[in-house]
């Protein structure tokens, strides 16, 4: 057993192989180890110098490196003072020293540029990493109404430039990582000194740094690496690529995670309805952020209810209904062969396509779906026969309040779990709904991440937390951060209007 | 001990002797009152409610002995180790047959209502499966949501609010219209319907705080189940005249039948949904009772291992049930084990500890 467990797992225990070696004093062997090093690839390039009576070497990657600041930060100075001291000449912000020949390759796979002299056991490293990045720009699958407009890029150090600038706060803390054997993707892991939990940064940093994968390309890889239930359907990290979002997030002592490369930071350990609060709701009156937040875990219950609440009633308790409701529902319902399970089946699955559809396909082409869905599935398949009107209009209900989830996970999740629903309504009608739904709730609360109950405030229960949860009170009586990743402080404020208090008028 | 893991707060116990006492029984319970004790069957609910404070404060009394210890650790500590295992496995299946009980009744009662055409076993099987899982974990998850499916109670109590639309009042007069001995009577009928707080003799140690408190949060919690009962037998005894009620043996859903909404007609339904929570959870709690005691005697104190043949064990009872004969007869084995394993032996074990005590010192 020992055996089999050690040869399974001898991949894993493997590091880095790096090799210390020392920088030769000659330049043709240092550069003959560099290029067998990155197989004499065709983008590393290298130019000669002379500085102080020394021949020398810039060796740099073309697709890596800004050429324009090689040459005006290195190449133009050291041609006009042509001696003096390497560190003083160059003008570049990032120089240091190495005597370790082996972290060449690497340096230089980090878009530095390394110079080497002749004679000298030393190299110097300097950083001249080109940036190529998009405008900052609004993040389309999450916009707002009112609020900031600006989103995360792909670039890590923008990325992190969008957080610090909306916190200046000496206890935003990051730290970098590097994961991924073969990629080497950075990533930051981003948390408030004063109010993260120790443990929770502890834990999240033990969970990162013990990733062993060669490829990380995608949030989405950290996420699966490092969730605590993977067999779960729910969302357990939120996803999002708004800025204010990360803030207000850190915050309340949660913990970021942005990766280069992708503009989407994760968030942990977060709860239910941390899905379902949009930045939008803290923009517009208490009251009427309440009600549209109402509005969205209404629209969860719908979307995930209604289809088999339908079925439920169809196929079991018809006489639940009014009796006039009853005739005309009835009516549409005769003609149709199939029974409401398949039915409902059929058009769910119908919507899934049309959307996955809606999303591969280029804009220009985008009209032809409206078309297909609207009229297509809409209108002929009830002409046909084929389903009924009371059907479309359910299906139509549910992807309508799906898609009001600010955020895409959840929103994916309330309709594949409309599936099983569906399922144990057609063959158990309103008792198979309840036990769903019960099967649900007990998974619900049986769900921790990061030693966070993921029902949190609902189960376990705490009052004070229900401030923010179903809808949103005013902003002054939100003096207490939520208490479920468990932040170092728990009080924000003890009175945030205080001209109330000051005012001399008022005894 | 107990590990951090699966501690409950106080709050949290009362939620559980809530859901562990609301069961099937409050269906049937109305008729069955009246058939005793007529228009004061409201008085007998309330005086079984006050006999349950009193078994709740004996077995307090008898688990604050053994803080740390449920009540299979320390049976065999007070009648030594051959008698205390004994008694144990009498206990698991009293718990068992409990649940088995509650299952059967559940599934009469789904198949008369709604589902007429489905199956008994699977019916059994669904509820079954939801049941175990929540059954396999710790009893802080199973605490976190019995708090939350307490809120059904409180829909519960909304919808037959509605009742009071058409009350007629002169049916409950005279109160005493039976006489004293039928409400005590009746009293002992609905002690049966209310069942559930044995729970403390296996959750207590579980419980932060101090023995008071813990008292506290029990008692209350049988004082809500308590009024709970007694508001819905009060409502359908204003609503149906003492000559229908005997004909009807689910009163509480006819009651509920003869309201509509405007979109929905059927409210009996809905709270028949709302109804399956409520028994879920009682089963849950049976369930949870009994496979403590089995997993400390075959699987080293985890629970979650003797789940699954558990209910497997339940599956054959409520299925046998079907037999009008064979439910009957658990009923009656119920009543004597109520009487003997939650009534009598503790009382007699709490003194037979004292008597301990008292001779050492």
């Amino acid at each position: 057993m020992d055996l089999l467990r050690k040869l399974l797992s001898n991949n894993r225990t493997e590091k880095r192989t790096h090799m210390e070696m020392n920088v030769y004093s000659s330049l043709e062997k240092n550069m003959e180890f560099i290029e067998n090093q990155l197989f004499h690839s065709s983008d590393l390039k290298w130019r000669s110098i002379r500085f102080n009576q020394l021949e020398g070497l810039i060796v740099f990657f073309e697709s890596l490196t800004d050429q324009q600041r090689i040459q005006n930060e290195i190449i133009q100075p050291i041609e006009e003072k042509r001696e003096g001291t390497v560190d003083k000449v160059i003008t570049s912000l990032e120089i240091t020293k190495k005597s370790d020949l082996g972290e060449v390759p690497h340096a230089l796979l980090q878009g530095k540029c390394v110079l080497l002299f002749e004679g000298t056991v030393e190299v110097y490293v300097v950083d001249v990493t080109a940036v190529y990045k998009r405008s900052i720009l609004e993040p389309e699958n999450e916009g707002v109404i009112r609020g900031a407009h600006d989103g995360f890029i792909e670039h890590l150090m923008t990325n992190l430039y969008l957080v610090r600038n909306r916190l200046m706060n000496p206890n935003l803390v990051v730290r970098y990582y590097q994961i991924g054997k073969a990629t080497n993707t950075k990533l930051a892991l981003l948390y408030m000194q004063d109010l993260a939990n120790s443990d929770l940064v502890k834990e999240v940093d033990h969970r990162i740094s013990s990733i062993a994968m060669d490829t990380i390309f995608s949030p989405g890889f950290i996420t699966e690496l490092i969730e605590d239930n993977p067999y779960s359907l729910f969302p357990q990290i939120l996803f999002t690529e708004r800025p204010d979002r990360v803030v207000a997030h850190l915050m309340e002592g949660r913990v970021a995670i942005l990766s280069d490369g992708d503009p989407s930071a994760l968030i942990l350990p977060v709860t239910f309805f941390s899905f379902y609060q949009s930045p939008d709701d803290y923009h517009r009156k208490w009251m009427v952020g309440s009600f549209i937040r109402l509005l969205r875990l209404m629209s969860f219950i719908i979307a995930s209810l209604i289809p088999a609440l339908y079925i439920a009633i169809i196929g079991f308790h018809p006489e639940i209904l009014p009796e006039n409701l009853i005739f005309s529902v009835k009516s549409s319902i005769d003609r149709v062969p199939f029974p409401p399970i398949v039915e409902a089946l059929i058009m769910q699955i119908t919507l899934e396509v049309l959307r996955e559809a809606g999303v591969r396909l280029p804009s220009r082409v985008g009209q032809t779906i409206g078309i297909v869905g609207g009229l297509v599935i809409g209108e002929s398949v009830v002409r046909a026969g084929l389903i009924s009107y009371p059907m479309v209009i359910v299906v139509a209900l549910t992807a309508i309040s799906s898609f009001v989830a600010p955020s895409n996970e959840i929103s994916l999740t309330t309709r594949i779990l409309g599936f099983p629903l569906m399922m144990l309504s057609g063959m158990f009608g309103l008792i198979g709904i309840m036990f769903g739904v019960l099967f649900i709730l007990i998974h619900l609360c049986k769900l921790e991440s990061f030693g966070t109950a993921y029902f949190a405030p609902v189960m376990p229960l705490r009052m004070k937390d229900l401030k923010d949860t179903f809808i949103r009170f005013p902003i002054w009586s939100l003096n207490q951060r939520p208490h479920d990743p468990h932040p170092k402080r728990l009080n924000q404020e003890r009175n945030s209007r205080e001209w109330e208090q000051d005012d001399p008028g008022k005894e | 001990m107990i590990p951090e893991k699966s501690r409950i707060s106080q709050g949290q116990f009362m939620f559980i002797v809530v859901q562990s006492q609301v069961g099937v029984g409050i269906l049937s319970l109305p008729n069955k009152v009246q058939a005793i004790a007529k228009g004061g069957g409201w008085i007998s609910v309330l005086i079984a409610g006050l006999a349950i404070q009193v078994i709740i404060l004996i077995l307090c009394a008898l688990c604050k002995q053994f803080p740390s210890d449920t009540i299979y650790s320390f049976l065999p500590k007070i009648t030594g180790k051959f008698l205390g295992n004994l008694l144990c496995f009498a206990y698991i299946s009293y718990f068992l047959l409990s649940a088995g009980t509650v299952l059967a009744k559940f599934a009469d009662v789904v198949e008369r209502w709604v589902l007429q055409g489905t199956p008994r076993w699977a019916l059994l099987i669904l509820s079954l499966l939801t049941c175990m899982y929540l059954a396999i974990e710790n009893l802080r998850v199973i605490a976190r949501l019995f708090v939350i499916s307490s809120l059904t109670i409180i829909v519960m109590v909304v919808l037959s609010l509605m009742g009071y639309v058409n009350v007629n009042f002169s049916y409950i007069f005279p109160i005493t219209e039976a006489g004293w001995g039928k409400i005590v009577k009746g009293a002992s009928e609905s002690l049966f319907p209310l069942v559930g707080y044995e729970i403390i003799l296996v959750t207590y140690p579980f419980v932060e705080g101090k023995s008071g408190g813990k008292l506290k949060a029990a008692s209350l919690g049988n004082m809500l189940i308590t009024l709970f009962y007694a508001f819905e037998v009060f409502t359908c005894l204003l609503i149906f005249s003492p000559a229908v009620m005997s004909e009807i043996s689910e009163p509480l859903l006819y009651m509920l039948k003869g309201f509509s909404f405007q979109l929905i007609q059927r409210i009996d339904l809905i709270f028949l949904s709302l109804w399956v929570f409520v028994v879920s959870t009682a089963m849950v709690s049976w369930i949870y009772m009994a496979t403590v005691g089995l997993g400390r005697f075959f699987h080293r104190g985890e629970h979650k291992k003797a789940v699954p043949y558990a209910m497997f064990i339940l599956f054959i009872l409520a299925m046998m049930a079907q037999d009008p004969s064979i439910s009957d007869f658990y009923d009656r084995m119920l009543k004597i084990g109520h009487y003997t394993f939650v009534v009598g032996l503790p009382l007699i074990l709490l003194c037979f500890t004292y008597l301990i005590r008292k001779r050492r010192t």
